[in-house]
């Protein structure tokens, strides 16, 4: 091939690779950008900031439509290098428990509980038990996730009378934590979710 | 004046350079996908997390293009999928028909996340767009290689390793402005509690004990916070000269990721790009060293299999 073919070709691919993965679009939420949000967000900000976001903005507004002709590729090779991963932290402390017969076998936390702890504390398992496993959560996979630990429980203490999963929540740094919803497993292969009461959510777990 | 710009394009994109250290990246980012899997698989989630929630898996939601069920059945297809990936990674690390294993690897591996979502990472993109791009430069795929040339071709054109470059860039600019907009205060701000403090001592992704570190969190984590943003937003210097001295700064991003928060997959990915920002100082190192390699690989290749030699690149041309 021609070196200037080549060139040429190269120099498409990489305006694409700039086009597709240009971080301004990408992080702007266009629908909050009402006319009245705007006038609102120019009075707050300096004239800079004011002009470039809200540039930034209008170029959102073509670029989402031009962006999805590449949808195909993108998708099927799954390689859309959209990063906001952690631009926000959670706030709010949150800790897992298994209880077998009472017992804690696993608790997030710390070294203490260890019980299948490599599966648990495997980055694919343990960011999902943190976010996802409450029912009505994003992708709804809380059965899924509690159904993985409950068989893991049983598989491993098969005389157990009932096995919880328990999920606490609490401030920064998590001194004082509270029971936040409850999963309860009375024999293999059946669970029961068990929003917890604002008056017993309110109790602190005893052995804390 | 266009036709000198363009001349100039094209000077830029076609200039000769050494292909040891892209070799060295398609060798660490097939590793690293491999050796992730491989982990998958050792702790017992193969079962698990690549196989659908109605068949008894975690995975409950499927995306659009995955095709793999019609093609082995629900029950099998994600376990397929992730023995091609394994194989095809292991095959382009060491350099057999790593080509056309790249093109497998990452057909499966991105059949894999579109089937079972909860597999998904951020450096599972990033490998499969720099393999992709490898793929292109064909002297990669020679150099270091098991069943490549006994003469490798010593020179590559140069638009492959700018490409991954470009990339990077755009991956920390994204990364960067991501924690600047809407809200620059949660990463900018003393005063809203410092964001790198939070991720550190997640109880359930990270080690650090929160209540031991909170008095930091004002001071030592908020310098991490903006120290993490400065260095995301300087990335364009991984495009000139400099990009070894900001190298310097950025992969400890990426260690301290894989300590603190366990994410060695993401970490190693990412890291084992790195070798294009160091590209200068490690072809120095092997051509310093270049007896001593010739003397590692003449040991390497007494215990492998004798393998039908392949004529030399000068031969091929």
């Amino acid at each position: 091939m021609s070196e200037k073919i080549e060139a040429a070709i190269v120099g498409f691919f990489m305006l694409l690779l700039c086009f597709l993965n240009v971080p301004v679009a990408d992080h702007l939420e266009k629908d909050q950008w009402t006319p009245e949000f705007r006038a609102q967000f120019k009075e707050s900000v300096d004239p800079i900031t004011s002009f470039i976001v809200l540039n930034a903005v209008d170029f959102n507004y073509w670029y989402d439509p031009a962006q999805q002709l590449f949808d195909f590729p993108m998708a099927v090779l799954q390689i859309p290098q959209t990063w906001r991963i952690y631009n926000h932290a959670s706030h709010s402390y949150r800790m897992f428990e298994v209880r077998v017969d009472g017992e804690v076998k696993y608790r997030t936390p710390g070294n203490e509980y260890r019980w299948q702890r490599t599966k648990f504390r495997h980055f694919r398992i343990a960011y999902q038990l943190n976010d996802f496993t409450r029912p009505g959560a994003r992708q709804n996979s809380w059965a899924s996730y509690s159904r993985f630990v409950l068989e893991l429980a049983w598989q491993d203490f098969p005389d157990a009378e009932e096995i919880d999963l328990i999920w606490y929540e609490g401030e920064y740094p998590g001194v004082q934590m509270f029971e936040s919803y409850r999963v309860i497993s009375p024999r293999r292969g059946a669970m029961e979710y068990l929003p917890v009461p604002p008056t017993i959510a309110a109790r602190a777990p005893e052995d804390l | 004046m266009i036709g000198d710009l363009f001349q100039k394009w094209v000077d830029t994109t076609q200039r000769q350079i050494d292909p040891r250290p892209a070799a060295l990246v398609r060798i660490l980012v097939a590793t690293s996908v491999f050796l992730d899997q491989v982990w998958v698989w050792a702790i017992g989630l193969v079962p698990w997390l690549y196989r659908p929630f109605p068949q008894g898996g975690l995975g409950t939601t499927q995306a659009p293009y995955y095709v793999l069920d019609d093609l082995f059945g629900p029950v099998m297809a994600g376990t397929h999928a992730w023995a091609l990936t394994v194989v095809g990674m292991l095959c382009v690390a060491i350099g057999f028909r790593s080509r056309l294993m790249t093109i497998i690897a990452v057909v499966f591996y991105a059949q894999l996340l579109l089937g079972f979502w909860q597999t998904w990472h951020g450096g599972g993109k990033i490998a499969r767009e720099v393999l992709l791009i490898l793929l292109f430069a064909p002297a990669v795929h020679q150099v270091w290689a098991i069943d490549g040339p006994k003469d490798p071709p010593k020179t590559m054109k140069a638009w492959p390793v700018d490409m991954i470059r470009l990339l990077f860039v755009f991956i920390y600019l994204g990364a960067g402005w991501s924690k600047l907009f809407p809200d620059p205060s949660l990463w900018m701000s003393p005063y809203t509690g410092s964001e790198c403090y939070r991720i550190m001592t997640n109880p359930h992704t990270s080690y650090l004990d929160a209540e031991f570190w909170a008095p930091l969190e004002t001071n030592v984590f908020y310098v991490f916070d903006v120290a993490t943003v400065i260095i995301e937003l300087m990335a364009p210097l991984a495009m000139t000269k400099w990009r070894p001295y900001w190298a310097i700064f950025a992969a400890p991003l990426h260690i301290g990721i894989a300590v603190v928060m366990q994410l060695w997959a993401f970490s190693f990915i990412m890291l084992a790009v790195y070798p294009l920002f160091f590209d200068e100082w490690i072809v120095a190192w092997l051509n310093r060293n270049e007896d001593k390699i010739a003397a590692w690989k003449a040991r390497i290749s007494e215990l492998l299999p004798s393998w039908p030699a392949r004529a030399s690149s000068s031969e091929q041309a």
